[in-house]
């Protein structure tokens, strides 16, 4: 094995090292099967449920480690490991669904690689009437798949300068922007904020009497801009059944969204006191810019469809402040919710509510996605920024002199050519993508054109909601639900390391 | 104004950021790349890499169509050359940082419109903060012949309560300086003074004087009652 794929070794012996933590995990859903011991089919078959995926996990941890001995990773290595990681944690974490709700392995694949991704798309409907355990499973997932991409993330970053660094676009911004030297020191810190804003989202919303279940499966799948929640109707469950505080709720879950958005980075700055943060490089401020534009436009959008616009145009009949602030509360959360993608609901980015120019909008923000270094996936508002400087380089350079200096600049950095051609070349392979899968979507199901696109773009965006309706995504042809388990594969861990896998030279 | 710097050094270098902000057309010549790249990154400027001294950099910067031209290079023979390039593109003004002052005929006969020579006007600075640390000067007017500057009149001076006439009026006061404004920070109100206006303790003074007589005249400003 030394002289044949030589990484295989070091990459399972740490595979082997997750599914004993993952071993572990699982154990918890444990104490909301006591909980709620039988209520809505928890009770012993929830319980062996989550008691034979942790053997199993355990057994298969075991046996890799014993197998494969330990060597040091490196980066191409780390790449492959994460790629495996994610298959192999997704592939163990869905055992749970196929035990105690029947379903196919497919399904309860796709609905891991979903939480774990921290996706969002569901195959699974009649939630409200699922056993609790389950569901906290679910939002459990996407809370992990938030912890494991802050770790990528950091993972990538620090290797960057290296001779590897895929991931150029972030070099530059860790060398300024990393609060401690160290590795771990940092990865503490991370996580640290990530546990305390999850607390904190928990904490309020009880405050706001949701119910104490609801509130931690929703703090779990807000800050991991997951989006998975305990109810068929997502966060508009309390607009429909009459919470008293519904429009409270709407507002902070997006207010906890948009923290899960943003770097951590930053967070760690702000907390420290240096509140220049918030404003003074280019992918906060183009952050801040794109959410006010897209929610301006959707409003506008929406209240041109009702006829409303006209009204104040026509005949000076000024628009009621009651249905602004409702155009104005769905609108900012669901650009927020999409934005992130989380994909969280309070109304279906689908339905009337919002005009053909809304609905554009909405794929535009499945690809841009949130801010480098946070939990939110989609191909980062730095990278757009970089692309949109790049045109108006282009622009510079047919105006000046050759001769003339002509980098593209970042924060008042030139960034290397290198990482400008890496960015665009991702951006190439994300429209790909998109592109292929929307070609397979469309081959193997009876939706439209439209949709079949709006499914792939929220699959490699790890949004969550799409175009084709729930019920229909559960029926949808095993093809295309492998085409998107591949896709929100490729789009958490932008791409490269997926491609690295089929790579027969990475592995040596 | 279109505006062709060249060197982007301590003094180009600053000049280039200054009249950016000033919204001029600016083009920078200078021959370190990564000095071309660090400002353009910096300032947004446009930064041609390159030699001063030769007329391709220099039609690449577009010199025919320039208002002004600053020769600011570290080397007086640099600047020289291509002053005399510039002529002879006939642009209208052609400023140039002069080294040694050996070269100021150089510069005369190559027809140079102002000729800056930065230690002059650094000793001048100096002579100030030595002389005069209560001083703050705004700006030298005149070619350096005269300084517009400040005054605050202190706790207990002879002058305060007095008017502007009455000041004026002392002979002790030289007549070569003029009163522009007086500003008054706890009220925030800034008043071009005429004579009947009367100057108070912490009014910053703004005025006008050719630079011999600065010192005289502040002097008497601050002086305080004897005790």
């Amino acid at each position: 094995m030394r002289n044949g794929f030589r990484r295989i070794n070091c990459i399972f012996h740490f595979i082997g090292g997750l599914l004993l933590i993952l071993s572990l995990i699982v154990l918890f859903p444990l104490i909301v099967v006591t909980a709620y011991w039988g209520q809505m089919g928890d009770g012993r078959s929830t319980a062996i449920a989550f008691l034979a995926t942790a053997i199993i996990s355990f057994l298969l941890g075991i046996t890799l480690r014993s197998i494969f001995k330990s060597e040091t990773l490196d980066t191409t290595g780390a790449m492959l490991l994460c790629a495996l990681g994610w298959i192999f944690i997704s592939a163990i974490g869905a055992i749970p669904f196929v035990i105690a709700n029947g379903v196919n392995y497919l399904d309860a694949y796709f609905e891991s690689m979903s939480g774990f991704t921290t996706t969002g798309i569901t195959v699974f409907s009649g939630l409200d009437d699922m056993p609790r355990s389950i569901l906290f499973w679910r939002s459990l997932t996407q809370w992990l798949g938030g912890i494991g991409i802050l770790s990528f993330f950091l993972a990538v970053t620090y290797q960057a300068g290296g001779a590897h660094h895929i991931f150029g676009a972030e070099s530059h911004k860790i060398s300024s922007g990393r609060p401690k030297p160290g590795l771990f020191s940092t990865l503490r810190i991370l996580w640290a904020i990530y546990v305390l804003f999850t607390l904190l989202a928990a904490v309020v919303f009880v405050l706001e009497k949701m119910p104490v279940f609801d509130a931690i499966c929703h703090a779990f799948s807000t800050l991991s801009t997951g989006g998975f929640s305990p109810h068929d109707s997502s966060i508009e469950f309390y607009g429909i059944t009459g919470h008293p505080n519904y429009r409270m709720i709407e507002y902070t879950v997006t207010f906890f969204m948009m923290l899960g958005g943003i770097n951590f980075l930053i967070h760690y700055r702000v907390m420290t006191r240096d509140f220049k943060a918030l404003w003074d490089n280019i992918e906060v401020r183009y952050w801040w810019r794109l959410i006010a534009a897209f929610t301006a436009v959707i409003i506008i959008d929406h209240l041109y469809k009702t006829g409303a616009l006209s009204e104040l145009f026509t005949r000076g009949t000024p628009v009621k402040l009651g249905e602004f602030e409702r155009s104005f509360r769905y609108g900012i959360f669901q650009v927020i919710s999409v934005m992130t993608t989380t994909g969280f609901g309070t109304k279906d980015i689908g339905s009337d509510f919002f005009g053909a120019l809304s609905k554009q909008l909405f794929l535009v923000m499945m690809v841009i996605g949130g801010c480098v270094g946070s939990t939110g996936g989609g191909f980062k508002v730095l990278r757009i920024a970089i692309l949109n400087r790049l045109m108006f380089r282009e622009l510079f350079k047919l105006r000046v002199s050759d001769k003339a200096s002509a980098g593209l600049v970042i924060d008042k950095k030139i960034v290397s050519d290198d990482e400008v051609h890496r960015v665009a070349a991702l951006f190439f392979t994300w429209m790909a993508l998109l592109l292929i899968g929307g070609g397979i979507t469309a081959l193997f199901s009876n939706q439209g054109p439209w949709e079949s696109f709006s499914g792939m773009f929220s699959a490699v965006g790890n949004i969550g909601p799409c175009y084709i309706s729930v019920k229909d995504m559960i029926t949808i042809h095993p093809v295309v639900k492998l085409t998107y388990i591949f896709g929100m594969l490729a789009g958490r861990l932008e791409i490269l390391p997926v491609l690295l896998l089929f790579s027969r030279k990475a592995w040596r | 104004m279109y505006i062709v710097v060249a060197g982007g050094g301590m003094v180009g270098g600053v000049l280039v950021r200054r009249l950016l902000d000033n919204k001029h057309d600016v083009v920078l010549i200078e021959q370190n790349k990564t000095i071309c790249d660090k400002l353009y990154a910096e300032s947004g400027v446009v930064a041609i890499n390159g030699g001063a001294t030769s007329i391709e950099a220099l039609s690449e910067a577009g010199i025919q169509k320039a208002d002004v031209f600053v020769a600011a290079t570290g080397s007086d023979a640099d600047n020289l050359a291509c002053a005399i390039l510039a002529k002879s593109f006939e642009v209208p003004r052609i400023i140039v940082r002069m080294r040694h002052p050996a070269y100021k005929n150089a510069y005369r006969v190559a027809g140079v419109d102002s000729i800056i020579r930065v230690t002059d006007l650094m000793v001048n600075q100096m002579m100030m903060e030595i002389e005069n640390p209560e001083v703050r000067r705004i700006t030298s007017i005149g070619g350096g012949k005269a300084d517009i500057f400040i005054v605050v009149v202190p706790d207990g001076a002879k002058i305060a309560g007095k008017s502007v006439k009455d000041i004026v009026g002392s002979r002790h006061f030289p007549p070569q300086c003029v009163f522009i404004a007086i500003y008054n920070l706890e009220t925030e109100e800034l008043s071009i003074p005429r004579g009947n206006q009367i100057v108070n303790e912490g009014d910053e003074l703004f005025l006008v004087s050719t630079t011999e007589n600065i010192k005289k005249a502040v002097d008497f400003l601050t002086a305080g009652h004897r005790k």
